[in-house]
């Protein structure tokens, strides 16, 4: 910390580099002195040093740019509807764009009974599955549980989407009576979306627990479910109520899985099992063929979208600097209680050996007798504590189980499609019948595309971010930025790389449009892992090199880099495979017609749009799981490398 | 003092760094070129497999390339009045302010939209009128209709289909759909939740009724008291049907041209078949009972 | 291998009874053949270099290590006569009997009257007036009471190190144990401290058996009435009580000369 203070200042003191003429002989004796004896700093390497410094704040800054952006463009594509219709108008209770009337309180209302239900179910079971897994589970288990969390995390929503409509659309169907469609399966699927989020930054959470804490618990008689209940996680509330609050973020923000299973009726719910319209799901549903002010209307729900979860964001932010806050107050205490003083000033040479015992025997006795009156618990502590591990192992299970679940029916499913000739030859037909190799092309070419804008510019940002910059309220801004762009739905994205990169620039439906909206999904990403990755590297190595005359920019690439290699590819392996499944992002900025792209302005069809087309079809389901299996491949195969990476990363720093 | 002035600098200098990476994004020119043999169909989601499978076909014929996006049957229509692409698919006619264009109409297909139910239903018929009624939420039991005491699920297409545009304007007459009806995207979606739901009444294709890629099945009702099959709706008995259409600006030229004679040849039939569509050029005396199945799979 | 065993006088069958104890980390053996009877309500300071087992074997007493996956235990350890790891034994009950105090003071990030009140809330007490008569008890108890009885509701992570730890005794002490485990209270905290709790330790000797394990033979020499040296003397092999006795008179006359190395300041 200091340590980099002081390089900064160095470089801010020598900001106009002074000429050894400038300097008068006798203004001041030390200064001169020391101006001859030590060669002062290189122009051209205080010019090159300061360059760079520039370049990564500018990377730094386009994420800020981004999120400004996308709120400016989104909202002045939605300007029309508020001029037109009002603010009242467009926040009244009709969505009938037939006749002209788009007012979206329905679909608020429909986002909202979604989350919240999604939350009640999926917040026990994600926070459970926590506490299972950092306080109860063996190590073997927590491995294993915790690589199917990582795993579920990483299965694209579409292929949740997939699995909610033909998998428990019918089973609510027949439980119901009625179509199947509606909240209640939107609750199952998205809570089961939301559990890794939430799972997570848990245990991320849990773990920062002070050990020792908990050891006094366990200590004192305290059961495991004492110990979880009264000590871990009251100290870790506040990271929970955080996952929590990204975790809702995320239920609000989905839209493929969504707008496959809640039966897109846009009006006022009248049952759980009846269908619902979301925000989200309106917006997909009719992009592809509004023009006018209905699709201002639906940049105007872009909006809200977009203010709903930068407040989120805003609010976790909240939540974190007053918990971060009070713990400083708490660590550094403004009236610090007085210590008595020791007891040869305080109170002479030594109390009497037998008044200190009889008071003590005093107290002793009167605690005894108080904590006699302690009353027995109805239900004995022991049981109380098998029950709840029981309820936290289950939740655990029911996680896995759910992973298993997901995964065989994929798997089942999809395994009798996969033939070379499924990989390797086009779709022929009205029914996509033969094969999906041009959409497998087209996703790997829109990705690559996009990991090639996105790596370089959130590498260098997350170098400024970490090395560069004044902790102080740039950095915390461009932060608050970052956090917003990654909360940002990937509908609101695939709007604004609609309204910018086929309309504004040109570009069309093409790779590129879609390549430059998926690199804004894939940049906070990739920031946020390199920022932790490069803090994570310990300050000595940097001491050493700086220690040997290294400059800024040496000690960076040549020290602090390579060492947080491994950790930093973790992050942008995982955000490739984001990519790849991301399906909402790409919808209507790549375009649907099938086609075999060579240059970045072709278009395309990517495989999480062709299974989303063919799920939707419903006819030709043979080829949606296998679509589905090859896309559930890819991604696993990515999440399996990342881990990959960072376990070797992390053996090789262990071996040093 | 002095060190905020200087990290003002540095955000200066940064933001112009940025300017200068989005200068050529910003500059970046149109997209589309003007090449001969390189013709656009815009349009119609409902048209979009015949026209793509016709533009493979045709491509693999002449060499002469068809680019077809499906982006609904009014946006083509303008696309190609303000000259974005050559041909306009559509599922529908032209509004009296499109027909005010220079629009030149070409039929291409014709598709009946069969009224299904689930096969347990033992309603068999139902006049336009209470089509209606069901579609407008005013008819919400099957008793209503002779039928048990239970209540009616409604299955809607959405708004961006070409069927559920001509069963507005054929059955609905001006009147609203009841907007609480389940909006599904697909046709296979709608026959696979009506043949599992027993209250559920959906509309498709003809062309789907009968699915090869199904385990299910579904019942059509008949419609005023014809029944819904190709003959009947080629012959013009079956109330609900519509054509599909191509539209140019002006009389189709060149390569245009020659992709809409293919399309209307006897090579495409059987693929607007598959599609659940009857060709123009469809044999009534030839096809049995005109219910022939849609999809063959390969 | 000879092991020197003292029995302090213990008529009635009370304190720590141990009896060949072996214990294991999963595969790796961390004690092995250790026997030794602790006096009740006495002072007993076990010493060695670092990584002889002392820690470890304090850990046992209380069943902490249950909580270490893969250790295991074998021989016996009995509590006023009875086997601690005995089937059915229920070691949140032993650990309530049985406190501990660790080297870094962990107070609850709770307040100061909340962190007293944890245990006895834990057995049941709910009436308000019980309680604060046990936190204020357990305060003096630990002499801290002067302290701090004007900001109970203080956050307990607001105290210096020093009075974090008394608190943690504080703590301990509410729920009447009846023995002290103390694994390097004073290592984390300033000699000022280390003298306050130091005191408080000769204070409570008379009503609790303590059991202390330190690095400052100082401390030993100090505060113990009883010390166990324990050693590790090759690595891979495990450690064991090499003598046990007398604080004095194992520092006057050690009967064996590792014992004496130690205490001469040849190792650890």
């Amino acid at each position: 910390m200091s340590e980099r203070d002081d390089r900064d200042q160095l470089l801010e003191g020598l900001q106009e580099p002074p000429q050894i003429g400038q300097i008068e002989p006798n203004k001041d004796e030390a200064l001169t002195r020391s101006a001859r004896e030590l060669k002062l700093m290189d122009h051209s390497t205080y010019v090159k040093e300061g360059i760079l410094k520039n370049l990564f704040l500018a990377c730094a800054l386009i994420a800020v740019a981004a999120v400004a952006l996308i709120f400016v463009f989104t909202l002045a594509r939605a300007l029309p509807v508020f001029t037109d219709i009002g603010l009242a108008g467009f926040f009244s209770s009709v969505w009938a764009p037939s006749e002209g009337r788009y007012g979206i309180l329905a679909l608020l209302a429909g986002s909202a009974l979604v989350t919240v239900g999604a939350l009640v179910i999926g917040v026990p079971l994600a926070v459970g599955c926590a506490v299972y897994l950092t306080q109860i589970a063996t190590r073997r288990v927590t491995r294993i549980v915790s690589t199917a969390v990582d795993l579920l995390a990483g299965i694209p929503s579409v292929i949740y989407g997939f699995f909610g409509l033909v998998v428990l659309r019918p089973l609510i169907a027949d439980a119901s009576g009625g179509l199947g469609f509606g909240a209640l399966t939107a609750w199952l699927v998205l809570a089961i979306m939301i559990v890794p989020t939430i799972t997570t930054l848990s245990m991320d959470a849990l773990n920062s627990v002070d050990p020792g804490v908990r050891e006094a618990a366990f200590s004192m008689g305290a059961t495991r479910w004492q110990t979880i209940y009264k000590v871990v996680l009251p100290a870790a509330k506040v990271g929970i109520v955080n996952a929590i609050v990204l975790g809702m973020g995320r239920a609000i923000g989905e839209t493929m899985a969504v707008l496959m299973i809640v039966g897109n009726a846009p009006v006022f719910p009248a049952s759980v099992t009846s269908p619902v319209a979301t925000l989200t799901s309106q917006i997909a549903l009719d992009m592809g063929y509004s023009s006018g002010l209905h699709r201002a209307a639906l940049f105007g729900m872009g909006v809200v979208l977009y203010i709903i979860s930068a407040g989120l964001v805003g609010i976790v932010r909240i939540i974190t600097g007053k918990s971060e806050r009070r713990e400083r107050e708490a660590s550094r205490p403004a009236t610090p209680v007085a210590e008595e003083g020791t007891r040869s000033v305080a109170e002479g040479p030594s109390r009497t050996g037998s008044s200190a015992a009889k008071a003590q025997e005093g107290s002793a006795q009167l605690i005894k007798s108080r904590l006699a009156n302690a009353r027995k618990p109805r239900v004995s502590k022991r049981a109380t504590d098998a029950a709840m591990t029981g309820v936290f192992s289950a939740a655990g299970l029911v996680t896995t189980a759910i992973l298993v679940l997901i995964i065989g029916f994929v798997v089942v499913n999809g395994a009798p499609q996969i033939t070379p000739a499924f990989i390797f030859t086009w779709p022929q037909g009205v029914n996509a019948e033969g094969g999906i190799f041009p959409t497998i092309v087209s996703t790997l070419y829109v990705t690559a595309l996009a990991t090639l804008f996105a790596t370089p510019i959130a590498v260098l940002a997350a170098v400024y971010l970490a090395e560069y910059a004044h902790q102080g309220r740039l950095v915390d801004f461009i932060r608050y930025a970052t956090d917003t762009l990654a909360s940002v739905p990937s509908i609101v994205m695939g709007l604004f790389g609609y309204a910018v990169f086929v309309e504004a620039c040109g570009f069309g439906l093409s790779m590129l449009s879609a390549a430059l909206a998926l690199a804004l999904l894939m940049l906070p990403l990739i920031m946020r892992t390199t920022e932790d990755a490069i803090r994570a590297v310990p300050r000595y190595i940097r001491w050493g090199a700086y220690g040997l005359g290294a400059t800024k920019w040496q000690v960076v690439s040549r020290v602090v880099l390579p060492a947080a290699f491994p950790r930093i590819a973790t992050g942008i392996v995982l955000a490739i495979g984001r990519a790849i499944g991301e399906t909402a992002i790409v919808l209507y900025t790549m375009g649907q017609a099938v086609n075999l792209p060579l240059t970045p302005l072709d278009s395309g069809r990517s495989m999480p749009v062709h299974l989303y087309l063919l799920a939707n079809d419903g006819i030709n389901m043979g080829a949606a799981y296998g679509t589905a299996l090859l896309l559930m491949i890819m991604i696993l195969a990515f999440n399996l490398f990342a881990r990959h990476i960072s376990k070797r990363g992390a053996r090789q720093k262990g071996g040093k | 003092m002095r060190t905020s002035r200087r990290h003002r600098l540095h955000v200066l200098t940064a933001l112009a760094l940025v300017a200068v990476v989005a200068l050529p994004l910003s500059g970046c020119g149109s997209g589309s070129d003007g090449s001969s043999k390189t013709i656009t169909v815009a349009g119609s989601t409902t048209v979009l497999p015949i026209a793509e499978i016709a533009a493979e076909k045709y491509e693999a014929k002449t060499g002469n390339q068809v680019l077809v996006s499906g982006l609904g049957s009014s946006a083509g229509i303008e696309a190609v009045i303000n000259g974005t692409a050559d041909i306009a698919s559509s599922s529908r006619d032209l509004t009296d302010e499109e027909a005010s264009h220079e629009l030149v109409s070409t039929v291409i297909a014709h598709d009946g939209i069969a009224v299904i139910v689930n096969d347990s239903n033992p309603v068999k018929n139902v006049t336009l009128d209470q089509l209606r009624d069901i579609y407008a939420g005013r008819i919400t039991n099957w008793k209503e209709l002779g039928g048990p005491d239970l209540p009616i699920e409604l299955v809607n297409r959405d708004e961006a289909s070409g069927t559920r545009e001509a069963f507005r304007s054929i059955v609905m007459r001006g009147e609203d759909f009841d907007r609480s009806a389940a909006v599904l995207p697909g046709t296979g979606q709608v026959r696979d939740v009506v043949s599992r739901s027993a209250g559920a009444i959906g509309y498709i294709s003809i062309g789907f009724v009968k699915s090869d890629y199904a385990t299910t099945t579904v019942r059509t009702l008949r419609v005023d008291g014809v029944e819904a099959t190709r003959d009947n709706v080629s012959s013009g008995k079956y109330p609900i049907s519509r054509d599909l259409y191509f539209f140019t600006n002006g009389d189709p030229q060149g390569v245009a041209y020659d992709y809409i004679r293919f399309v209307l040849s006897d090579e495409m039939s059987q693929t607007i078949e598959d599609a659940g569509y009857i060709p123009v050029n469809w044999d009534q005396s030839g096809s049995g009972d005109g219910t022939s199945s849609g999809g063959e799979g390969k | 291998m000879t092991v020197y065993r003292h029995a302090p006088q213990n008529p009635k069958g009370e304190g720590i009874h141990v009896e060949d104890f072996n214990f294991w980390y999963g595969d790796f053996h961390a004690l092995t053949g250790v026997n030794l009877d602790i006096a009740p309500r006495k002072i007993t300071a076990f010493i060695g270099p670092s990584g002889c087992g002392k820690s470890t074997f304090l850990r046992c007493m209380n069943r902490m290590n249950d909580l270490i996956e893969g250790t295991r235990e074998e021989g016996l350890m009995s509590l006023d006569g009875n086997d601690i790891y005995a089937a059915g034994v229920d070691p949140v009950d032993l650990r309530r009997r049985v406190g501990m105090i660790f080297q870094q003071p962990n107070p609850f990030p709770k307040s100061i009257y909340e962190n007293v009140a944890f245990g006895p809330r834990l057995q049941g007490v709910t009436s308000k007036g019980d309680l604060d008569d046990i936190v204020e008890e357990s305060l003096k108890r630990a002499n801290l009471w002067k302290e701090v009885s004007g900001q109970l509701g203080k956050n307990g992570l607001a105290l210096s190190g020093g009075q974090q730890q008394r608190l943690c005794i504080a703590r301990v002490l509410a729920v009447q144990p009846d023995v002290l485990l103390m694994d390097e209270p004073c290592s984390a905290i300033d000699p000022t401290s280390v003298q306050k709790v130091e005191d408080l330790m000769a204070e409570l000797a008379p009503t609790v058996t303590i059991i202390i394990v330190t690095h400052s033979m100082q401390q030993a020499a100090r505060v113990s009435d009883y010390m166990a040296f324990f050693l590790q003397e090759r690595a891979g092999e495990p450690a064991t009580l090499i003598e046990y006795g007398d604080t004095s008179e194992i520092f006057s006359r050690p009967r064996d000369p590792r014992t004496e190395s130690y205490i001469t300041g040849r190792f650890g």
